[in-house]
């Protein structure tokens, strides 16, 4: 045996330790990967009844078939022309977003540190020249600030900075520790920004479930509010301050629903109550929308205003069982499904089809704006989770997508930007 | 749900397998607490098919399969966190001190990603090569030369001369 076989053999051997997880938490683990099975399930057994029904009443009025839809009727743009090119695999791009009025791609160099961020031409989508950034820097994320975690060595123990960019420096700062949490498979501390407010929560942290608003310019904790439990929330905020609420991957029964925290206030509030899940927030000035339900495929899509959470309209969600939504009031709200939603059930690389969805923001109806081409679904572990966070961008009436997420041969990174315009 | 026989089999399974497959997703994410973490949901996914899984010829390599999918599916999503890991000036234990081998840890983590799977599927998890390619579904053939490309790389990385033997 060579001197590598033996070091290879001795670092696994250091690697492996006995303190197995306990039977419990996976029993908890199992429920939960269940729970989001019967979502996937239950999904497509409502679009295959839609279908049945829409098919149903094309053949006893066949001038009825075109405006029966799974999802609503189709705009005229659902012709939408669509553009893509292919990406490299160094860097390898995970997030699109718009900084400074440009379209945005970043990510990072595989297994050598460091963030990379590109410049997407809109037009072309030719991609600028590299750039290679520190990977708390918070304008590779294209926002000015944001947290950075630390794991504490030999412990369980994790903690949280504020990193701000520093535009006169041309660079950004770390501040000092403003939250230590445990790192558990249950915890996942979660942030978000808007206005003047950086909003960092986690649920277990040394102080309990907690909130911190913290100020975008100086970095300073201005409050803390103690909040209820929550492991897996969902969380957005506006101008009229936080909202949170236990999304569908939640371990413990919801006491309300969406929660509502104003800047300054020491005090959380209800602003939807009953025992839903919450499975996407979008937050905008002073408008907020969500999609709520006992399921994801039983959602209710909700426009509230104000800091009083007054509710504009409430409606079905039809078949899309939307799960990130991107977009506002301005350039209205987006989101990507598959067709249908793959379950586990055995799907082994298949191919699969995607929609892009626009929901009104005014009335919350939903219609298919674009068909994207098949994408590869690897392995039956995958989940039919539609459009996740940084996937895509609305940039001048057109959808930035990423996608599919790996690149040929390697595991990181998008392979392909798509440009699908919606405008005629 | 479970047969009796069938839970006690897996509690036995889980316990003896836990140790390979921590150290198998350690190393291939570059990661302690990912690589626990990565472990625990593979087999709670084992557990939810239990009554299929415990009747393949390889539960483990099922595992270990659904196990490197995961992996790849966090790193879509949560890269951001991952190279806080990388952070300069922040103390997050950017020499890994906890590793002995902080060498050969970097050169494993600086192999392609199909050698990585090669090699810890090989030294972590003490796979055959004829179970590892079962494992990443290619010939055996193709896992030697994977195997030996990544040998090769990682005797460059450490500078140790091709072919080198202990006494």
């Amino acid at each position: 045996m060579s001197d590598l076989d033996d070091r290879l053999s001795l670092l696994a051997d250091r690697l492996r330790t006995n303190d197995a997880v306990s039977r419990g938490e996976l029993d908890r683990r199992m429920r939960k990967a269940r729970r989001r099975r019967r979502l996937s399930v239950g999904s497509i057994v409502a679009l295959v009844l839609v279908a049945l029904v829409a098919g149903v009443m094309s053949l006893r009025d066949p001038g009825h078939a075109r405006s029966v839809r799974v999802v609503g009727p189709t705009p005229p743009h659902a012709r939408a022309s669509q553009s893509s090119i292919a990406l490299p695999s160094t860097p390898l791009y995970q997030q699109v977003a718009v900084v400074d009025g440009h379209v945005q791609l970043s990510g990072g160099f595989g297994n050598s540190p460091g963030c990379s961020s590109t410049v997407v031409d809109a037009t072309t989508l030719r991609l600028g020249q590299v750039s290679r950034s520190n990977c708390n820097d918070p304008a590779t994320q294209g926002v000015r600030v944001g947290i950075v975690n630390a794991y504490v060595p030999k412990s369980n123990t994790a903690t949280i900075r504020v990193a701000r960019t520093e535009r006169r420096r041309d660079g950004f700062s770390v501040g000092p520790v403003v939250m230590t949490y445990a790192s558990l498979s249950d915890t996942k501390p979660v942030s978000t920004t808007a206005g003047s407010w950086l909003w960092i929560y986690d649920v277990d942290t040394t102080n309990g479930p907690e909130l911190l608003q913290v100020s975008a310019a100086s970095g300073v904790v201005v409050n803390t509010v103690h909040m209820p439990t929550i492991y897996r929330p969902v969380m957005a905020a506006n101008d009229d301050g936080l909202w949170l609420g236990p999304s569908v991957n939640e371990t413990i029964p919801p006491v309300a629903t969406v929660y509502h925290v104003s800047p300054g206030s020491a005090h959380v509030t209800v602003a939807l109550g009953g025992h839903d899940w919450v499975c996407w927030l979008v937050a905008n000035g002073h408008d907020l929308w969500a999609g709520t339900g006992p399921t994801c495929v039983q959602q209710t899509i909700r426009r509230f205003r104000g800091s009083d959470s007054r509710l504009v309209f409430a409606v079905a969600d039809h078949g899309v069982e939307p799960n990130t939504v991107i977009g506002n009031e301005t350039d209205g709200l987006w989101t990507m499904q598959w067709v249908p939603p793959p379950s586990a059930a055995g799907r082994l690389a298949v191919q699969l089809p995607q929609e892009i969805v626009g929901i009104d923001p005014d009335t919350g109806t939903e219609h298919v704006v674009a068909h994207l081409p098949k994408t590869p679904f690897t392995t039956e572990t995958d989940e039919s989770e539609g459009l996740v966070a940084g996937q895509a961008v609305y940039f001048h009436d057109s959808l930035y997508l990423l996608e599919p997420p790996y690149q040929p041969g390697a595991d990181l990174g998008y392979s392909t930007l798509r440009r699908v315009a919606l405008s005629n | 749900m479970l047969e009796p026989g069938s839970a006690l089999a897996f509690d036995e399974w889980y316990r003896r397998e836990w140790p390979r497959l921590v150290a198998t997703f350690t190393l291939a994410s570059g990661d302690r607490e990912l690589g626990r973490e990565i472990a625990a949901e593979a087999l709670a996914r084992a557990l939810e098919r239990w009554d299929r899984v415990s009747r393949m010829a390889s539960p483990g390599g099922w595992t270990y399969r659904v196990g490197l999918n995961l992996l790849r599916r966090h790193h879509r999503r949560v890269t951001t966190e991952l190279h806080a890991l990388q952070a300069i000036g922040v103390p997050v234990d950017p020499t890994h001190a906890w590793i002995e081998d902080v060498e050969l840890w970097s050169a494993v983590a600086g192999l392609p990603a199909r050698q990585r799977a090669a090699v810890v599927l090989r030294y972590a998890a003490g796979m055959t090569e004829a179970e590892v390619a079962e494992t990443l579904d290619v010939a055996p053939g193709t896992v030697a030369a994977t195997l030996n490309h990544a040998r090769a790389q990682l005797r460059s990385a450490l500078s140790e001369p091709e072919g080198a033997r202990r006494e």
